[in-house]
């Protein structure tokens, strides 16, 4: 196995327009408190968790239904400086560095309204996007309630290392009226990390296998990612 | 080029955001539900930290319409008082399954 540790943000975020990220951890349920309270307490800003499963490598686990895992995933917007700071002190306090520890990554914010100490000058304004210096995606896949599981395993057939399942609704649209309530359909929002070369067969592999061209059946978005701390690639 | 609107919101004004971007031409959200602690201010209970109930509304927004529905959101939802939420726009690097339900 070999880690990866990849920090290629220089190369990308002058392209954006904000100097805030979106920081993502997904970690086993017991390690996430002593993250949400350091935040807190050093950092002063606000964090949020949703609650995921995750997959455990193995042919046995998954044979004997064992490989399933609960996740936590916090989310942080900070500036690129704070969330360095977090960064390192996940690298020390959560041994990133190990397997089955955890990950974490960042995203780009283009545009942020609410945060207390936000520079007035973040705009939408258009400004082309490099992406070229890019090298992970996290790519977001939506689907019916109880089709996770399979597009992890259509997912890790293409190339994928594994998944976060989260518990979602989807929003009831006018048309989607009965008797006047409104139907919220669960939904399985996948959420995995992959390099940028394999995002694209992973993406037609769940194309294909939930043929998505049709209405309704799901849709799928990928974030570019600009740094990735323990993500472990299991060699083939 | 596609931009993925997230909201971190109150959950007992996901109904309201939700007709909001309805009516701005936008739709197919997701909302998922977790716990959040605000920048704002934090409560406590036997010196425990209470956390809240916080929805999360992501939604992909074509190019064109994005100004106008983070406005729209801005005007109805005071995004700067305590407590009420976060609203940010992040790239798209790849968006599938969507153009169909635009046509």
């Amino acid at each position: 196995m070999s880690m990866t540790d990849q920090t290629n943000d220089q190369e990308t975020l002058s392209a954006f327009e904000t100097n805030y990220e979106l920081l993502l951890f997904i970690l086993p349920q017991n390690k996430s408190a002593g993250l949400v309270d350091y935040v807190r307490k050093e950092v002063h800003t606000g964090v949020s968790v949703f609650l995921g499963s995750g997959t455990k490598p193995g042919k046995f686990l998954r044979l004997f239904g064992l490989n399933e895992v609960h996740r936590d995933v916090v989310m942080i917007i900070q500036t690129h400086d704070q969330v360095e700071k977090i960064l390192n002190l996940a690298r020390t306090k959560l041994e990133l560095h190990k397997p089955g520890h955890g990950i974490a990554f960042t995203i780009p914010l283009q545009y942020l309204a609410g945060f207390p100490s936000q520079n007035p000058g973040a705009s939408l304004k258009e400004k082309p996007l490099d992406y070229s210096g890019v090298q992970y995606a996290a790519l977001c896949c939506i689907l019916d309630e109880g089709l996770g599981e399979e597009a992890v395993t259509v997912a890790e057939s293409a190339g994928a290392q594994g998944a976060t399942i989260l518990e979602a609704k989807g929003a009831g649209q006018a048309s989607s009226l009965i008797f006047e309530f409104n139907i919220e359909p669960q939904k399985d929002f996948l959420l995995m990390i992959l390099k940028t070369d394999l995002l694209d067969q992973v993406e037609d592999a769940l194309d294909q296998h939930f043929t998505m061209e049709n209405e309704n059946t799901g849709i799928q978005f990928a974030y570019p990612v600009t740094r990735v701390v323990g993500l472990y690639e299991q060699e083939k | 080029m596609d931009q993925i609107l997230h909201v971190f919101i109150r959950p007992d004004l996901v109904d309201d955001l939700l007709k909001l971007v309805e009516d701005q031409g936008s739709w197919g959200a997701t909302i998922l539900r977790g716990r959040g602690s605000s920048h704002h201010q934090e409560q406590r209970f036997l010196n425990v930290a209470i956390e809240r109930q916080v929805s999360l509304v992501v939604l992909v927004v074509d190019q064109v319409k994005i100004s106008g529905l983070v406005e729209a959101l801005k005007a109805h939802f005071d995004f700067d008082q305590g407590g009420v939420g976060l609203l940010c726009a992040l790239p798209a690097y790849s968006v599938r399954g969507l153009d169909q339900r635009r046509s």
